[in-house]
């Protein structure tokens, strides 16, 4: 029999009502799984989770602040939703209608006034804090390039003095308990520098010096990455910060300033150099590695990656094996085995275990290989051949160099060596 | 049921589409294909007018009707001839014209096609609000007036300024500051003539005003076409020896403009004070005498002099021996300021693709004239 009228609508309202009533499990699961992501235990990037003094500010200011945010919200969604309930269409007649209360809408204003200055003192007083460079201990330069962040600790008296410039890539090397101050820039597009657990993010602008605080309280690796996006690779610009306490990091300092070892000649490794020196080497820098000529004449071996790639930059690689990643600190150079060691390591072990560097045992190959077979094919660097056409001769980025197995087994026991 | 136009646009399609499939059919060669894909145009275009009279303005008007207009579309009155419809079309050909020429066609095209759309659509919406004309007259303004006049006054004021800076360009610089002088004075004086007569008629002062500014906008227009005067340029930072190891003022530092923006923020700020240089950095209170720069990156560098006399700052990017045709050739690239005067200060930009280890000599900070004190640049 057909339905019609009023017997319809009642059909149609359950219908529509169990619908709903099916549907509310199904949100309810989503929420949930939302909700539950924040018990992850292994989140590294989590920003409520400070490990130095720039981020406990951060964290001081942003706890109360999501409170009286959260205990607003919940009092103005609970409002609003009682007086759905209590004043639903029941086919009353309409209320009378008035115009104005002015002591409420007064009261409404000055509340939230007075909640936005409550708020506005102590951030203003933070974001001043954090800019403040009096204290600095110690000055690392930090440039952004498309993708990859490259460090270099000036000569100075700060870090516990440093003779010469050091010159790293992908992992930042900071003393603990120290007012670092990294003064940041960018050779091509804006990037920006985030590591949550030390502090909050600073812009690198091509063309501008920008400051950023950092202090880590205890030994450890913090992770971070790019948050302003900076082209096809921009997810795979990652940072790390690794805090060393003071006798490691006067440890790691002097390794890095220790004069350049040959490989053992006849050595597969010495067979690298040459390997290296041919088809790296135009754009990697390795201090002190030198070419001998016909007449023994030692020449020494230096990149000129202004000639070669976009960015004309391309990563020291001294001391590549004392770092724990490669590529824009996209892959380990450790195993997974070995890199968890050095991750869940207590903060008074982490130090020892940090600084053996890379061993031939702990060396993740898989992704190393596939990086010097085709790095373009690891690491999106083009959109197609016509952005590549663009660049006009030059890369962005590592290019495939079309090396053989052997030559990348040559390389990979050069590189072995270079800690 | 069909009207006498409905029937006739019928009658020609299928006319058209028998003729389409006779030609097609009877035909093979080249020419034959080009009539079919005519006919089919033609059969097409002629199948979509007929659906919309079928379907908008579909029925006959007598003349015996005595309300034809609330019963017959076709008996509405067509709104008055209007230009806008030209503007769309030659926006929609300069669109076209754009795409393959130039970006300014295409966006003039796009501005013209929107404005004459708009334009379009607003006056046949207006003149079919009311009977009276006056009155759609009113509602259009009353739409269009917010916008047309803003922009139309923008339009002249931006001729007017284009027609202007022309005009002093193309003069000489002393000729552009008497053109400058007489024409205020002319204005000024108009001013004061127009304002001793209050019963001047509008028409008058609107007449002078048009000559004058089509003088302006013709003259503007002409010397656009002759050019501008050649302007010579001196920058105010130097990569010449000549200009940058000297000590005395040379043709760059007279011509050169001081004015340069001083705010944008350096990498380092060298100072000059006491005959000694040193150097202050980002974030860092304390001055040393070494700067660390990072490679194949613009670095601004602002030069402070607080000494008496006008110093310049010479940025020595070392220097580099390569072989020319066999013989060693050495180059010793430099960059400074122009002289500056005491307690000024001035940027400028340097980029080193080279690291310090590279370079035969290290990368320094100097200052002509001022001897024993130097800021070593370090590029790792």
């Amino acid at each position: 029999m057909r339905r019609t009228g009023p017997e319809l609508d009642t059909v149609r309202n359950v219908h529509t009502m169990a619908g709903r009533i099916r549907r509310f499990p199904l949100l309810a699961v989503a929420v949930a799984a939302v909700a539950l992501t924040s018990c992850a235990q292994d989140a590294p990037q989590d920003t409520w989770k400070p490990k130095g003094e720039n981020a406990q500010m951060i964290q001081d200011l942003q706890a109360p602040v999501f409170l009286v945010a959260g205990i607003v919200g919940v009092l103005v969604f609970a409002f609003i939703g009682y007086t759905l309930f209590r004043y639903r269409d029941k086919g009353q007649p309409i209320p009378a209608q008035t115009h104005g209360k002015p002591a409420l809408e007064i009261g409404l204003t000055i509340l939230p006034a007075l909640i936005l200055v409550g708020v506005g003192i102590p951030t203003v007083t933070t974001i001043f804090d954090l800019a403040e460079t009096d204290d600095t201990e110690c000055i690392i330069n930090v440039t952004g390039q498309q993708w990859w962040w490259e460090y270099d600790y000036p000569v100075q008296d700060g870090c516990g003095g440093i003779s010469a410039p050091i010159v790293t890539s992908g992992q930042l090397v900071i003393p603990t308990d120290t007012n670092v101050l990294l003064r940041g820039t960018s050779r091509d597009v804006i990037h920006s520098y985030w590591i949550p657990a030390l502090n909050g993010k600073k812009d690198m602008v091509p063309g501008r010096v920008h400051t950023l605080r950092l202090q880590a309280n205890e030994p450890g690796i913090y992770a971070g990455q790019c948050t302003e996006f900076c082209g096809l690779s921009h997810a795979n610009m990652r940072m790390e910060a690794v805090a060393l306490d003071a006798a490691d990091f006067e440890t790691w300092k002097t390794n890095e300033l220790e004069p350049y070892t040959a490989p053992e000649p006849g050595s597969m490794a010495a067979t690298g150099e040459g390997v290296f020196t041919a088809n790296c080497a135009y754009c990697h820098q390795v201090n002190g590695l030198t070419t001998t000529g016909p007449d023994g004449t030692k020449t020494p071996v230096l990149a000129n990656p202004d000639q070669f790639v976009v960015s004309g930059a391309a990563p020291n690689l001294t001391n590549l094996m004392t770092r724990n990643t490669f590529a824009g600190a996209t892959w380990d150079l450790l195993t997974q085995e070995c890199r968890d060691r050095v991750w869940n390591a207590s903060p008074e072990e982490f130090g020892k275990l940090y600084l053996e560097g890379v061993s031939a045992e702990c060396l993740n190959e898989v992704d190393l290989r596939e990086w010097l077979r085709n790095a373009p094919a690891k690491k999106a660097m083009y959109a197609d051949d016509a952005a590549k056409a663009e660049l006009g001769g030059k890369v962005r980025g590592m290019p495939a160099l079309g090396l053989s197995e052997v030559q990348i087994d040559q390389i990979i026991a050069y590189l072995l060596e270079r800690k | 049921m069909f009207t006498t136009g409905s029937k006739l646009l019928i009658g020609a399609t299928s006319l058209s589409l028998v003729a389409t499939v006779v030609v097609a059919v009877t035909t093979g060669d080249p020419v034959g294909w080009l009539m079919t894909v005519g006919l089919i145009t033609l059969t097409c275009a002629l199948a979509f007018v007929t659906g919309i009279v079928v379907f908008v303005r579909d029925c006959n008007v007598r003349g015996m009707d005595v309300d034809a207009r609330a019963t017959c579309a076709a008996a509405q009155p067509t709104p008055r001839p209007s230009l806008w419809p030209l503007v769309s079309a030659a926006g929609v050909t300069l669109v076209a014209v754009g795409l393959v020429t130039q970006p300014i066609v295409f966006q003039l095209g796009v501005v013209a096609t929107l404005a004459g759309a708009a334009e379009w659509m607003i006056q046949g919406w207006s003149e079919r609000t009311s009977r009276d004309r006056a009155y759609n007259d009113d509602v259009r303004g009353k739409m269009l007036h917010p916008l047309e006049f803003p922009v139309l006054a923008s339009a002249g004021i931006a001729v007017i300024v284009f027609s202007f800076s022309r005009i002093m360009l193309f003069l000489s610089k002393t000729g552009g500051a008497v053109a400058f002088l007489v024409i205020a004075a002319v204005i000024t004086a108009v001013g004061f003539l127009l304002a001793s007569r209050p019963g001047l008629r509008k028409g008058v002062i609107g007449g002078i005003c048009a000559i004058a500014a089509l003088g302006l906008v013709s003259t503007g227009a002409v010397t656009a076409i002759e050019g501008s005067r050649e302007i010579e340029e001196f920058p105010t930072v130097a990569s010449d020896p000549g200009v940058c190891l000297s000590a005395e003022p040379t043709k760059t530092d007279k011509k050169g403009s001081q004015g340069v923006g001083a705010k944008s923020n350096p990498a380092a700020t060298i100072y000059l004070e006491n005959g000694q240089l040193s150097a202050q950095k980002v974030g860092i209170s304390e001055r040393s005498q070494v700067v660390t720069l990072p490679r194949s990156n613009p670095s601004h560098i602002m030069f402070v002099n607080l000494d008496e006399g006008k110093r310049r700052l010479t940025a020595n990017m070392g220097s580099f021996t390569r072989e020319v045709n066999g013989s060693p050739v050495t180059e010793k690239p430099v960059s400074c300021t122009t002289l500056i005067e005491e307690g000024g200060r001035q940027m400028m930009t340097l980029t080193f693709f080279k690291s310090s280890a590279a370079s035969e000599t290290p990368y320094t900070f100097t200052v002509p004239g001022v001897e024993g004190s130097s800021v070593e640049i370090v590029v790792p």
